[in-house]
């Protein structure tokens, strides 16, 4: 989120319906909105003025969402959400993921968007390296990939785990409140429960831990939450 | 008939080898030694005559008789010139036969001879007889000494006792030569055995230049040739085993070529793709390179040849070329293999991508008409934009399916893994279908239980389970029965039961109903008859299985299983 004024968003789509009724949408909810109605225009704004976040549709004429995400990311780390009526395990939405932070099937409910937007905004917030993170004692944290590396073995990452893992490595030994990770996890979601967070961390441990009963990375703190730590040095 | 065993025959060529020779040299010792014996004898009992003969006196008598064989210890037989007989005394005395003037025509003699003292005749009877006369060449007496002939019969048991010492060393050397002589026949023998178990590095020493020697290097050779078929025949089996059919034809053609290089150890090797000319058969010109080759051939059709020069000195034979042939099949079956896969593949981005711009061309304007209507709906509270909005999320749902089902087929479902409590998402899962039409008694068993699954996947299941119900079960209420069951592998899994109340299932139908475009109600066009189908995919794809439950009275019941956790402790 900019520090100054209201967050500004890029929104890239050939549907003049859609763009229409977003873009009131979006700043009847406080954002500053600017359109584009395909990758090529998209590019011309940019050169203008970087937003805060990208709204981009995946099929468009003359520049299409996934160009125009691998172009945005060369030049800049800005967070993208695709628009797609395409969903996760279609072999397109799969090159997505190394470019996009998120992305939405169409139709969606518009709460559902203005959460996703919410949430990425925090996690940008959040600051993570956008490398691989070593913590030590084989374990690599690759959340942009949404995976991990224990002992050089790959581990995918669900959407849910990895937005978990990347709030708590952004407070790196610090306790990060079970609130907040439920904040940052379901924040789409109706009447998250904080068992949601629990369950999670118990899947997260059995992927990273070396003895999921006996935890050294994932912490909990009895009452608070949990913490991210390195590996002990022994 | 069975042959004798090596060594039987070996011992018996040995001891006839042996016994022959020993017998017949024994026989000639024992004439031999029967000559001298004889002739030993015969010479004694000549002296003894003549002795005996000078002692004669003018007159003879049985008395003097009695007292030679007395002093000789042989019979004594006296003739008078006549050849009459004067007086005979001692063991067969009176067998000698009288003294012929020509010895050699006496009567009863097997043979004469003559010595300086006395002439010798033996008898048929087996006597000796030594003849000396008394009185110059007219003689007045004639006297015979006579005594049985001396055979060699104590030679016997010497010579019996020879025979069996030779028979003996015969078997003991036929023994110890046939165990070096039968060793390394062993030793071949246990080397093919194990050729024959497997073992190709299995090899005889080869310790002489004979024909065992030459038997071993031969085995060897055999070996080797077997080994180095055995690599090839490897390396054949094994040249497209990294490529998938992705790899394209080419890529196979440059691992049949590396294939055939390494296990032919032709010095150029080429394939070429397209029909071969109708070429002449490579003839070989001895000291020089030579070609071989095989046709890449499926059955009848030759997609190409494969092509190979080996070196001068190098061996072809019909294994080599049969086993050419099979690279060259394989070759062609891979390469027809990729032809098809590259089609298929086309074809299947093809349908991808008008799938994907139909689900695009239909999802953009619904989006735009739910937005709207969603936006009027909230603003003027007109319960028929309330429809349209429900409708639209119909149509974008079966949309979705379409999609779905072709990613099901493709085996390229990935789910997102969530965690979520059950009865929530059926509960807004009703909630988006309308629920005008009847009530929802929905019972939680499982509040202490998250299901860890894909939302929006099982968001999509219980839609069309839901759906389903209302449209089949008349329209009457629906219950849902949400329950952790643990299953034959231990794990616990939400099972969740969605029942109607409607007419049910006849039994002819129940394994239909999961069968793509199946509409149980007849002529009806509702439905895409793609939910039950597109379901069961999606649930089986995250883990989970959908059938259909037993019930007790009437309606149907549809229940899926998903992976959950409990709760537990933070």
């Amino acid at each position: 989120m900019s520090a100054t004024g209201p967050t500004r968003i890029l929104l890239v789509d050939d549907d003049p319906n859609l763009l229409v009724f977003l873009a009131g949408q979006l700043r009847s909810d406080g954002f500053e909105v600017h359109t584009a109605r395909d990758g090529q225009e998209a590019l011309r704004r940019l050169e203008g003025a970087w937003p805060d976040l990208l709204l981009i549709d995946l099929l468009m004429p003359r520049l299409d969402g996934l160009s125009l995400a691998r172009q945005v990311k060369a030049r800049a780390d800005l967070p993208i959400i695709v628009l797609s009526a395409i969903d996760a395990g279609d072999s397109k939405a799969e090159a997505l993921e190394e470019v996009a932070e998120d992305y939405i099937t169409k139709p969606f409910h518009y709460p559902e968007l203005r959460a996703r937007i919410t949430r990425i905004l925090r996690r940008v917030g959040d600051r993570v390296p956008s490398g691989q993170l070593d913590l030590g004692g084989g374990l690599v944290l690759d959340l942009q990939r949404r995976r991990v590396l224990v002992d050089e073995q790959e581990v995918r990452l669900t959407p849910v785990e990895s937005r978990l893992l990347y709030a708590l490595a952004a407070h790196l030994d610090t306790v990060v409140s079970t609130e907040t990770l439920l904040a940052r996890g379901w924040s789409d979601t109706e009447a998250p429960d904080p068992s949601y967070v629990w369950v999670t961390m118990r899947r997260l441990r059995r992927k990273l831990e070396r003895d999921p009963d006996l935890p050294t990375y994932l912490e909990t703190v009895r009452g608070v939450g949990y913490r991210l730590n390195r590996a002990t040095a022994d | 008939m069975r042959r004798l065993a090596l060594r039987s025959r070996l011992t018996l060529t040995l001891a006839a080898a042996a016994v022959v020779p020993v017998l017949a040299f024994s026989l000639l010792v024992v004439l031999v030694l029967d000559q001298s014996v004889g002739d030993r004898q015969a010479d004694a009992l000549g002296a003894e005559a003549r002795l005996a003969a000078d002692e004669l006196g003018a007159d003879v008598d049985a008395a003097t008789a009695a007292r030679l064989a007395g002093v000789t210890g042989a019979g004594v037989t006296v003739f008078d010139g006549q050849g009459r007989l004067l007086a005979s005394s001692g063991a067969g005395a009176d067998q000698v036969p009288a003294p012929a003037p020509q010895p050699s025509a006496a009567t009863g003699t097997a043979s004469t001879t003559t010595t300086t003292n006395a002439t010798i005749s033996r008898t048929t009877s087996g006597l000796v007889v030594a003849y000396a006369s008394v009185g110059g060449p007219r003689p007045l007496f004639v006297l015979a000494l006579s005594q049985p002939a001396a055979t060699g019969p104590a030679l016997l048991a010497p010579l019996l006792a020879i025979l069996v010492a030779t028979l003996l060393f015969a078997a003991f050397l036929s023994l110890a030569l046939g165990r070096s002589l039968v060793r390394p026949l062993a030793e071949v023998r246990e080397t093919l055995d194990r050729l024959q178990a497997g073992d190709l590095q299995a090899q005889v020493p080869v310790e002489s230049d004979d024909e065992l020697g030459r038997l071993a290097a031969s085995h060897n050779r055999l070996a080797a040739t077997l080994a180095g078929r055995n690599r090839a025949l490897a390396v054949v089996s094994q040249a497209f085993a990294p490529l998938s059919p992705q790899a394209g034809a080419g890529a196979f053609a440059i691992a049949a070529e590396r294939a055939a290089g390494q296990a032919f150890g032709f010095t150029a090797v080429q394939v070429r793709l397209g029909t071969p000319p109708e070429a002449t058969p490579p003839e070989r010109v001895p000291g020089e390179a030579f070609e071989v080759e095989a046709p890449l051939a499926i059955g009848d059709d030759v997609l190409g040849v494969i092509r190979g020069t080996l070196a001068p000195t190098r061996d072809w034979g019909e294994a080599d070329q049969d086993l050419l042939r099979v690279l060259g099949i394989q070759l062609a079956g891979a390469i027809r293999n990729a032809e098809l896969f590259e089609a298929t593949a086309e074809l299947a981005e093809l349908k991808n991508e008008f799938l994907r711009g139909v689900s695009h061309n239909l999802q953009t304007p619904l989006t735009s008409i739910r937005a709207f209507a969603g936006q009027l709906a909230d603003e003027t509270g007109d319960r028929r934009l309330g429809i349209i909005v429900e409708q639209t999320e119909r149509l974008s749902r079966l949309v979705a399916q379409l999609l779905t089902v072709t990613k099901i087929e493709a085996g390229t479902l990935k789910p997102d893994v969530d965690v979520f409590p059950m009865a929530a998402l059926v509960r807004r899962a009703w909630e988006s279908l309308g629920h005008a039409s009847g009530e929802l008694t929905l019972e939680d068993g499982a509040t202490n239980w998250l299901a860890t699954a894909d939302r929006d996947w099982v968001e999509q299941v219980v839609w069309a389970l839901l759906d389903n119900a209302l449209r089949y079960g008349g329209g009457t209420s629906v219950d849902v029965r949400i329950a952790p069951a643990t299953g034959p592998d231990g794990a616990t899994r939400l099972e969740t039961t969605v029942r109607d109340h409607g007419p049910g299932i006849a039994a002819a139908d129940r394994d239909r109903v999961f069968e793509r475009f199946t509409r149980l109600a007849p002529g009806s066009s509702e439905g895409s008859g793609l939910g039950l189908s597109v379901a069961r995919g999606l649930v089986e794809a995250m883990g989970g299985q959908l059938w259909l439950a037993a019930v007790e009275g009437p309606g149907a019941a549809f229940t899926f299983s998903l992976p959950a956790e409990h709760i537990g402790e933070p």
